[in-house]
């Protein structure tokens, strides 16, 4: 290409705008690219300290739940303890005082002196 | 002004963490691999960020954490290995200046490695992990795939916020790591639970594995080809509809060709002609100079023990006149040239105890993961159904960063590191589920007395009942 004496000052402007031009945008994507990582990183996060399920599992949780209501199940003093919640969900709510937990408590203890007699027999 | 962006991002993140420390833990993640104290010029330069930082993952996690669940694992050993072997190595190294420099942050990479599976005992933690990892990757990859399709790109040529050629603001490196985390961006559009999966999250997703196609491309590393190629190949095992997959991916390439530029297709050109290129001729050097330096130093030579070469080869060197092309073959001698390959990187700096230790920590990885997709393929329950798929990105991860590491020095690049703490972390957590159905199963099934118990009253009950 060639250019005059008049056009060749003109061409070099041109140049030199597009090379800022093209720096401009290279700052313009890096600020861009920064805004968007961090802001998704920061709302990212701030859901995970919303989160239930950040230090304890749910689904193991789940598991270790139903291992214990089983163990709870299978002993005799959960089995007592489930038949105590038992009566107290009949009775409308914790009883300690009402006449109804008194006498099942004298049952259990009558029940276990009996027993208590009975083994050394 | 971007300091102080980054200061009070940094900031924001220690506060939350005050309720949930783990966060300090994703931030060291965060800062590891962004390195905003690398991209800022001035206050955060002289603020220690990282050591902050991992001083209060640590202590958070030692004071605070319940620690439930936590277990030593053989990987972790073989981290710890390596980490003692590199030390041992450093002490006896050929070039101890160097090899310090090297070891400087080679122990933090494996220390936290090591760490790392400690802190990942929920589902939570384990998608907060890797989604803070493709989110930092993403920061990085979003500007370079924008600047490559504006028509910013070139070997050499392509800008990062870091421009120091180092970690992963190195081009072959990045466009390796870029690739190895394309499975993971997917599988976040059907099975992530921080960003649901809709409609924008499958459309970052879409654009975001588009920009990583654009780095190999964007930077001309002729590794990240190989890397898409490799990824694409080993893709097609796990797709379902297999013919219409490679159809696609040919139409794709097809359809890519006539925007790439004449420079891109002379580097490529040189993967299948080593020879006309100096930085690919001098692998093959450098690698048969490895071999003969292992047969001396069979129990390595400490970091950047490569200094020590010196070799001459000969390479082609064309020159044009007018119309006419010549091909002159000239003597060149290159000296102190580094491996270009993480397996003979290993081998020269750490011998054979170490490109062991190495090759057993990603080849059981890679077991683990497929073991874990195997188990788990079946399970469809929401709770479940994304293990599988989440053992498949980090096992593909993990393969693609092997492929990619055969040419180039990345044995210890932290970022591959942490996929290797997020496959111990995952292991562990699909063991303890196992555990925990065991001893549930277990409970379940009747104990030896209460069978007596029940037979001891089937005999009796028809005696009572003879009775009354």
């Amino acid at each position: 290409m060639c250019l005059t004496a008049r056009q060749l000052p003109l061409f070099n402007a041109l140049a030199k705008a597009r090379v800022s031009a093209c720096r401009y945008s290279v700052v313009m994507i890096d600020y861009f690219a920064l805004a968007l990582g961090h802001g998704l990183m920061a709302i990212a996060l701030l859901h995970l300290v919303m989160r239930d399920g950040l230090d304890v599992d749910p689904l193991i949780g789940g598991i270790k739940d139903a291992i214990r209501q089983k163990r709870m199940d299978a002993s005799v003093a959960g089995r007592n303890a489930a038949r105590r919640k038992k009566v107290e969900k009949q009775a409308g709510g914790p009883m300690r005082s009402s006449s109804a937990s008194d006498s099942a408590d004298r049952t259990r203890s009558s029940s276990a002196s009996g027993s208590a007699k009975k083994n050394p027999g | 002004m971007l300091d102080l962006v980054f200061l009070a991002f940094i900031g924001f993140i220690l506060v939350l963490g005050l309720r949930r420390p783990f966060l300090w833990v994703l931030l060291y993640v965060y800062i590891d691999i962004i390195a905003p104290q690398r991209i800022g010029y001035s206050i955060i330069q002289s603020i220690p960020v990282s050591l902050i930082v991992f001083g209060a993952a640590f202590g958070g996690w030692l004071l605070l954490d319940r620690k439930e669940g936590v277990r030593f694992t053989l990987r972790q050993g073989l981290i710890l290995a390596l980490l003692l072997y590199c030390w041992w190595t450093t002490g006896n190294a050929d070039f101890p200046d160097n090899a310090a420099t090297k070891w400087d942050w080679v122990w933090k990479a494996l220390l936290f490695a090591l760490f790392l599976p400690f802190t990942l005992t929920t589902r939570a933690r384990l998608e907060g992990l890797a989604l803070i990892l493709v989110l930092s990757i993403a920061t990085i990859v979003i500007g370079t795939g924008m600047k490559t399709v504006l028509g910013g790109g070139g070997y050499e040529n392509l800008k990062f916020f870091v421009n120091d050629n180092s970690g992963i603001y190195e081009s072959s490196t990045l466009a390796t790591v870029a690739i190895a985390l394309t499975p993971m961006i997917a599988w976040f559009t059907r099975y992530g639970t921080i960003y649901k999966p809709q409609w924008p999250v499958t459309v970052f997703a879409v654009l975001l594995i588009f920009a990583c196609l654009m780095v190999p491309i964007g930077t001309e590393a002729r590794t990240g080809l190989v890397c898409i190629a490799a990824l694409g190949v080993m893709l097609v095992r796990y797709v379902k509809q297999r013919v219409l997959f490679v159809a696609a991916g040919a139409v794709l390439g097809l359809t890519a060709l006539p925007f790439l530029p004449p420079s891109y297709y002379e580097r490529m050109a040189t993967i299948a002609e080593p020879g006309g290129d100096e930085s690919a001729s001098t692998r093959v050097a450098v690698w048969s100079w490895t071999l003969d330096y292992v047969q001396e130093n069979p129990f390595g030579g400490g970091f950047d023990a490569y200094r020590g070469n010196k070799f001459t080869y000969e390479m082609p060197v064309k020159e044009e006149v007018g119309n006419t092309t010549s091909v002159e073959f000239r003597e060149v001698t290159d000296e102190g040239r580094a491996y270009h390959s993480a397996i003979f990187e290993l081998l020269g700096e750490q011998g054979y105890p170490g490109l062991t230790i190495w090759l057993l920590l990603h080849g059981l990885g890679v077991w683990q993961m497929e073991r874990i997709r195997r188990r788990w393929k079946a399970k469809t329950a929401e709770d479940e159904a994304w293990i599988a798929p989440f053992a498949t990105t980090l096992q593909l991860a993990s393969l693609v960063y092997i492929v990619g590491a055969l040419f180039q020095g990345i044995a210890y690049q932290p970022v591959m590191l942490m996929i290797i703490g997020l496959q111990i972390g995952l292991n562990n957590y699909c063991k303890r589920i196992e555990s925990e159905r065991a001893k549930l199963a277990k409970n379940e099934r009747p104990s030896p007395a209460s069978e007596r118990a029940a037979k001891r009253a089937g005999r009796t009950k028809p005696r009572d009942a003879v009775t009354a």
